[in-house]
């Protein structure tokens, strides 16, 4: 199988010395086919427990109960973390309870609500529909943790909705006299969640469930170990397990295939990669011998 | 009205504490220099500058990305890995090694120009710096930070590449391009979330509060040095700290456990 | 000013800016928020104002080459050019979420963009797995057994119960006790920093 240096590269160097273009070409073939066709690439899916958890408690609200949204997501989370959001926000709105959605940590966040998120809404019947009396959303407050913590002070700190018009006389806000008011939080995000953390479970002893995007998991995961976070979403796979459990498969499930298929692929990958090292090092012990 | 918000108080505790004692290390380092281990991520940044300068290859260094603002989370982190630097600038004025740095965050553009500047005035070197060419402020959006760094990798094609600060997901991004061009690479910062992504990529590792150490490595200086002997016993603190609570909440010691929620 | 003066002033204003905001967090004092608040507002308008400056920077440095027709000087002025409509547009269709030309832009220009270079992260990964992932030693061994373990975990098709079970024990008290042990040093770190900061002992920034 070895030939010598002088005959030019073995069959093991070659296959390691791949250019990465094949490797991509591959992998853009297996994220597209179960697109394509997803009824091949159907996997069973387990629930982990911690969006069991998440879903026991979004399920636990009551028609009229408040719950405050925070809506900290970037432009490149929102492929991860937007379906995860319509699944959650139209639950919440279903059950009937109350919503207040404010951003502290993205400026972009507006945009991507009025642009991106909106749309979906509307389609559904819970745009335009109901929005200022089943729910509002008070757009981006600047200041970070400043600004949530003066929020949670004082409420009166976000007095316009995210397009200008007052709040105050919204019917929505009718029950809100304070951040106890609310009976949950629902935060998503990435880091930007750490600042929810501090300054509002912790802080008011406040209920609270996130969903935050897969690469970032670990950053809630003391958190929610020590009990401040009662269930965590992870990411498109969370979101598809979310959407298990409501039995509403939409956006996150359309990708359970592809990400099947991806990380059974980086697994062959990586077992290759590593024959192919343990075979050349004996090789090479063999030629030395 | 109780004047300690509740909830706070063992906090405050704790911080006076290890700030006395952080204090009174810097004030003891002064007559005596604590021992440093050695740390090879820093030990390393003078091999990396050589490569550049034999190499005829600019060093680039970035700070990472944080969450784009300097008065985020992961500011400190970002200020922090700034500080490296200075150093950097020193040896980059010295060697003559052309020096970029890409940041993606807009308040820091002063910051890193005055340290540039600083670095290449104590070497004497001041007309051979071009600020606009040594520090780029990219964008204040993550991946379009990320795309302008691939083209500055791209283009420059550094020998050396330096991630010290607060990087995320970029570090892999970034960290494979380098590897592609050949570069030799440290990183590292105070998002543990992109430690692994740092390790596998790079040559050298620096993890978290290492971070904070570069200046007291790199300057020897007895109050920089003092400040890493106070985390140290602040540390040690924290273990019995963690060590003490643990026995008294398995012993039945609810006063005890209810003191450090005070 | 001699620089000397400078350099006490800014460690002065650093030094009571920090202890309002220290004291404010532990003690409830009735005007102090107030004073955090307009702390923090001040903090807002100065970064907005930094980013004034980062613009110009970026204009700066994409003036020269085009001007110089550096290599691809093509792509800066096409940055310009984006820099200026988006500019226009924000300002024309404010406030806030900004009007339909500006969300159009945002969706069908920037969002795709934004994507695309998030969705590169993939396939980096995937090289970066094939190449750095070998069990050349003891600990590459462990963080190569880790990682595996931890992909099975995440498959959505779960093959054999012990990966679960293997993997949530590597994530519930290998990874987050490493985690917690990372955390408490960074913050001792930034004890530390935030002590040499009230000090002006920073050096870099207030040299």
């Amino acid at each position: 199988m070895q030939k010598s240096s002088k005959e030019g590269k073995s069959l093991l160097e070659k296959i390691e010395s791949i250019p990465s273009n094949y490797i991509y070409l591959i992998l853009i073939a297996i994220i597209l086919v179960p697109l394509f066709a997803p009824a091949y690439f159907r996997t069973p899916l387990s629930v982990s427990p911690l969006t069991r958890q998440s879903y026991a408690t979004i399920s636990s609200l009551k028609a009229g109960d408040y719950v405050l949204v925070g809506w900290d997501v970037q432009s490149t989370t929102w492929f991860e973390l937007g379906p995860v959001m319509l699944d959650v926000f139209t639950q919440i709105l279903k059950l009937g309870a109350k919503a207040v959605v404010v951003s502290f940590i993205y400026p972009e966040a507006p945009t991507l609500w009025s642009s991106l998120l909106m749309p979906d809404l509307e389609k559904q019947g819970l745009g335009s529909q109901i929005y200022g009396t089943q729910y509002v959303y008070l757009g981006f407050v600047t200041g970070g943790e400043s600004a949530m913590a003066a929020f949670g002070n004082n409420m009166r700190v976000a007095q316009y909705d995210y397009q200008g018009r007052t709040v105050s006389t919204m019917p929505v806000m009718a029950g809100v006299t304070d951040i106890k008011s609310f009976k949950l939080l629902f935060a998503i995000g990435d880091t930007a969640l750490q600042p929810y953390v501090r300054q509002f479970p912790a802080r008011y002893n406040m209920t609270s469930t996130m969903a935050i995007n897969a690469a970032n998991l670990s950053l809630l995961l003391p958190y929610s170990n020590a009990g401040l976070i009662r269930g965590l979403i992870n990411g498109i796979r969370g979101g598809a397990e979310y959407e298990l459990l409501t039995q509403t498969p939409s956006g996150a499930t359309a990708f359970l295939g592809s990400l099947t298929l991806i990380h059974i692929y980086v697994i062959i990958l990586i077992v290759i990669g590593n024959l192919i090292y343990l075979l050349r090092k004996r090789a090479g012990e063999k030629e030395e011998t | 009205m109780p004047l300690i918000i509740a909830g706070r108080g063992a906090q405050l505790v704790v911080l006076i504490v290890f700030s006395i004692i952080i204090i009174y290390a810097m004030w003891a380092a002064k007559k005596k220099l604590p021992f440093l281990r050695k740390l090879p991520a820093f030990d390393a940044m003078d091999e990396i500058v050589g490569r550049c300068a034999e190499m005829g290859k600019p060093l680039h260094f970035t700070p990472g990305f944080g969450a784009g603002s300097v008065y985020a989370n992961e500011g400190p982190g970002l200020v922090a890995g700034l500080e490296s630097l200075g150093y950097l600038g020193r040896l980059a004025a010295r060697t003559g090694v052309p020096l970029i740095v890409s940041l993606g965050q807009a308040e820091l553009c002063p910051y890193a120009e005055e340290i540039v500047r600083n670095a290449y005035t104590a070497e004497g070197k001041l007309d051979r710096l071009d600020l606009a060419y040594t520090v780029r402020f990219v964008s204040p959006i993550q991946y379009g930070y990320v795309a302008g760094v691939f083209d500055t990798l791209g283009t420059e094609k550094p020998a050396g590449n330096i991630m010290l600060g607060a990087t995320l997901g970029e570090a892999l991004l970034f960290g494979e391009t380098a590897f592609r061009y050949g570069a030799m690479q440290i990183s590292g910062g105070i998002h543990y979330t992109a430690l692994p992504l740092n390790a596998i990529t790079s040559d050298y590792l620096v993890i978290g509060d290492e971070l904070f150490a570069i200046e007291a490595f790199v300057s020897k200086n007895p109050l920089q040095v003092g400040t890493l002997r106070g985390n140290d016993i602040s540390r040690i603190l924290s273990i019995a700290l963690i060590i003490l609570a643990v026995v008294a909440a398995n012993a039945g010691l609810s006063w005890l456990v209810r003191l450090f929620s005070q | 000013m001699s620089s000397w003066v400078r350099r006490q002033v800014s460690v002065g204003i650093i030094f009571v800016v920090t202890l309002i905001l220290l004291i404010n967090y532990y003690f409830e004092i009735p005007s102090l928020p107030l004073v955090e608040r307009g702390i923090t507002d001040s903090t807002v308008i100065l970064a907005s104002f930094a980013i004034i400056a980062g613009t110009i920077a970026i204009i700066l440095f994409n003036m020269k080459g085009i001007v110089r027709r550096t290599a691809e000087w093509q792509y800066k002025a096409l940055q310009m050019a984006a820099i200026i409509i988006f500019v226009i547009f924000g300002y024309v269709q404010t406030p806030l979420a900004g009007g339909p030309v500006f969300n159009w832009l945002f969706q069908y220009a920037e969002q795709p963009l934004v994507g695309i270079m998030y969705g590169l992260t993939g396939f980096f990964i995937v090289s970066a797995c094939f190449r750095a992932f070998r069990a050349r030693s003891i600990d590459s061994t462990l963080l190569l057994i880790s990682g595996l373990i931890i992909l099975f975990l995440n498959m959505p098709w779960t093959i054999w119960p012990g990966f679960t079970t293997a993997g949530r024990w590597i994530i519930d008290v290998e990874s987050v006790g490493a985690i917690r042990g990372v955390v408490i040093g960074i913050t001792i770190g930034y004890i530390a920093m935030t002590i040499k900061t009230m000090m002006g002992r920073v050096r870099g920034i207030l040299d």
